[in-house]
């Protein structure tokens, strides 16, 4: 009995394995790929209007990643351990350098929350990061207690969602340098 | 040099004015050790003063006419 002959089946999405046809879907693929940042600290107390910036960045070549993807930034919590006025808050920051921890010139406010004798802040509306690229997203946080000291946790959390053509994962577009 | 960090701000004495406060901050308290993503980094704080956005006039009523 001869071989059946076989056409390689490449590419992504659904497989067609009929023999005439290689691919018959060639869908949108959808990547996710989550974002986090946790950092727990002992930090002396603040007072108002005083805050700690912590550069998270968003630190991408611009162009690299197609313009109207979005990627979103859902969740900033900040907890601390005393029951302490708190304050949680994204900014958009230029000319910073990331690596000498300079904080540059405010160029956008995602969001500020206050916390009144509340420890911890929940932000759950997502903001969509895509056009601060090249800039730098900088988290602040702090708390205003009576305590010298308070051990403080700050997560923030995101999400790469980006839909690209075949063509474009191809050339391995994706993630491109959103350090956190 | 100092050793202590000043942050001036302002607050509202008993007879309502506003008054300049200066607060202290060792500058060694802002060495800490942090752990970031589950690794433990040392490093100084910076501190900034808060910038909150600058407010937007209101829009004007729009009227309609009858």
């Amino acid at each position: 009995m001869p071989a059946p002959f076989l056409t390689p089946i490449s590419g992504r999405g659904r497989p067609d394995y009929s023999m005439s046809i290689q691919r018959s879907v060639s869908p949108t693929s959808i990547l996710q790929s989550q974002i986090g940042l946790t950092v727990t600290a002992t930090l002396p107390s603040l007072v108002y209007p005083f805050v700690y910036p912590f550069i998270v960045g968003i630190k991408y070549p611009s162009g690299e990643i197609p313009a109207g993807y979005p990627i979103i930034g859902y969740n900033v919590t900040v907890t601390g351990d005393t029951n302490a006025d708190s304050v949680a808050g994204v900014q958009i920051y230029e000319d910073t350098d990331y690596y000498t921890d300079v904080i540059g010139t405010l160029f956008d406010t995602v969001f500020i929350k206050y916390a009144p004798k509340v420890a911890e802040l929940h932000a759950s509306r997502g903001f969509n990061i895509e056009k601060y690229a090249g800039k730098y997203l900088v988290v602040l946080f702090a708390h205003y207690s009576a305590n010298p000291m308070t051990t403080m946790t700050l997560s923030v959390h995101g999400l790469i969602d980006i839909a690209l053509s075949e063509q474009s994962l191809f050339k391995q577009t994706v993630g491109g340098g959103v350090n956190f | 040099m100092s050793d202590f960090i000043e942050l001036e701000y302002t607050i509202i004495d008993e007879k309502g004015k506003p008054k300049k406060v200066t607060k202290k901050i060792k500058k060694s308290d802002l060495d800490v050790e942090m752990t970031v993503n589950g690794k433990k980094i040392k490093r100084r704080l910076n501190i900034i003063k808060l910038e909150t956005p600058s407010e937007k006039p209101n829009k004007k009523a729009k009227t309609t006419k009858k």
